[in-house]
């Protein structure tokens, strides 16, 4: 009973920051719910093992989870109903320079993504993601480098950048 | 910190907080519903390959020895059982860390003990109600709450606090504020700089609180004041029934003997008898 409330106290006081997350790595709310609450039915299933720091089990579930679904798509087609419309390459245009630098952050591998995700918005230590991503910190470090060097070799990304500089 | 890097944190924050609640979020109850799909698949799956162990053993075995031949007296039966009241819990608690303090609006340190491994750290922080809370741990930003939970078992009344759990060893730091102090940010507070933004923003001020964390774990029992059983009812005793059947007779009309050995194993009904028929 004991563990039970402590699982729900877990999911009412995580289970938002988990589904941002989750949808920072998928770009999907739909499948962001999916992830999460696969990510803490699991957590739930092994909470005698995790329950004194359930956050690395649930975040490695989220990224793993996530990737082996990425891997899926990759392989197949996404029926859409209508063309999806080009994005204004003006710099000049804000809205459509950051929309630029969304879609290269979307176009990055798995790993990568979840690498800046985890660093840059869930604010966890390269230690930290190595435990969740079962690499090495330094794996981590140089994941996170090519991934920053792919956003800044991107034109949009580079714009974005620019114009950071001079608002 | 590069534009590149602060360009990106912005647009997760920024994206992170655009949450359209399409599908309702996420609840424990629909996480337990997909805890129950989960299992359902994985007795399925061991149910397949328990399906195909046996299909594989039979395959091997049977030509060997051949299919047994059935014998007339043989009794195949499951005799109906008290049910029983499972296994006796016990919870204990023992308090590990108690102190207190008086500064808001600032990030006041704790270093949790690790004097157990057994069950669950769990803090509980006296606040004033109504006063916001941020905490962080081993420098990681968590979360944001209010100082005004519902504590179960006290005076079924709202108190100021919080409880959380904490993880043995580590750095917990919380800053409570005055209530109203996370609003002034903005916006949704999410990132620990946002954090840090909020800590910059609030008033200090002063306030008689506590911070206490005990440690909570689960020990097998089987009597005694705080021993509790599954079922939460008194056990009746439970009997555990041997039958030996008799060598077989080479008589027209066979009897069989069978021996009934009743073991009570509840501690409170000592003694043990036996009978035959």
């Amino acid at each position: 009973m004991r563990d039970r409330a402590d699982f729900e106290g877990y999911v009412a006081q995580r289970s938002a920051r988990l589904l941002r997350t989750a949808y920072l790595l998928c770009r999907d709310w739909g499948q962001a719910e999916d992830l999460t609450q696969t990510a803490l039915a699991k957590a739930w299933l092994a909470w005698r093992r995790v329950r004194d720091d359930p956050d690395p089990y649930v975040y490695r579930i989220l990224a793993n989870t996530h990737a082996s679904w990425w891997r899926r798509r990759w392989r197949s087609e996404i029926p859409t109903g209508s063309l999806p419309e080009n994005v204004l390459e003006d710099p000049s245009d804000g809205f459509g320079v950051r929309e630029e630098l969304r879609t290269a952050l979307a176009a990055l591998p798995a790993k990568q993504r979840a690498v800046l995700v985890l660093r840059y918005y869930a604010d966890l230590p390269d230690g930290q993601i190595a435990e969740i991503l079962g690499c090495s910190a330094v794996t981590v470090r140089s994941q996170a480098a090519r991934a920053l060097a792919k956003l800044r070799v991107d034109p949009a990304a580079r714009a974005a950048a620019t114009l950071g500089e001079l608002t | 910190m590069t534009n590149i890097e602060s360009e990106l944190r912005d647009l997760l924050r920024q994206d992170a907080e655009r949450w359209e609640g399409a599908g309702g979020g996420v609840t424990v109850a629909r996480v337990h519903e997909r805890v129950r799909g989960i299992r359902r698949r994985r007795i399925g799956l061991l149910g397949g390959a328990a399906g195909v162990g046996l299909a594989v053993a039979a395959t091997l075995i049977l030509p060997v020895t051949g299919v047994p031949e059935s014998t007339d007296d043989t009794w195949n039966g499951v005799m109906s059982a008290a049910s029983s009241p499972g296994y006796g819990v016990a919870s204990r608690s023992k308090v590990v860390l108690d102190e207190r303090f008086t500064k808001m609006g600032e990030r006041v340190a704790f270093d949790i003990p690790r004097k157990t491994d057994r069950g669950n750290a769990t803090a509980m922080i006296s606040c004033p109600r109504g006063a916001e809370l941020l905490y962080w741990e081993d420098g990681v930003y968590r979360n944001a709450l209010s100082c005004a939970e519902w504590l179960p078992g006290t005076d079924k009344k709202f108190r100021g606090g919080v409880n959380l759990t904490v993880r043995r060893g580590s750095r917990f730091e919380v800053a409570v504020l005055p209530a109203g102090s996370v609003a002034r940010l903005g916006r949704t507070l999410v990132t620990g700089e946002d954090a840090r933004r909020v800590l910059d923003l609030a008033n200090g001020g002063r306030a008689d609180m506590r911070f206490r964390v005990t440690d909570t774990w689960i020990e097998p029992c089987e009597n005694g004041p705080d021993c509790t059983f599954v079922d939460g009812s008194t056990p009746e005793p439970t009997v555990t029934v041997t039958v030996t059947p008799s060598p077989p007779k080479p008589s027209p009309s066979p009897s069989v003997t069978i021996t009934i050995t009743i073991t009570p194993v509840h501690p409170t009904t000592g003694g043990t008898g036996s009978g035959g028929g």
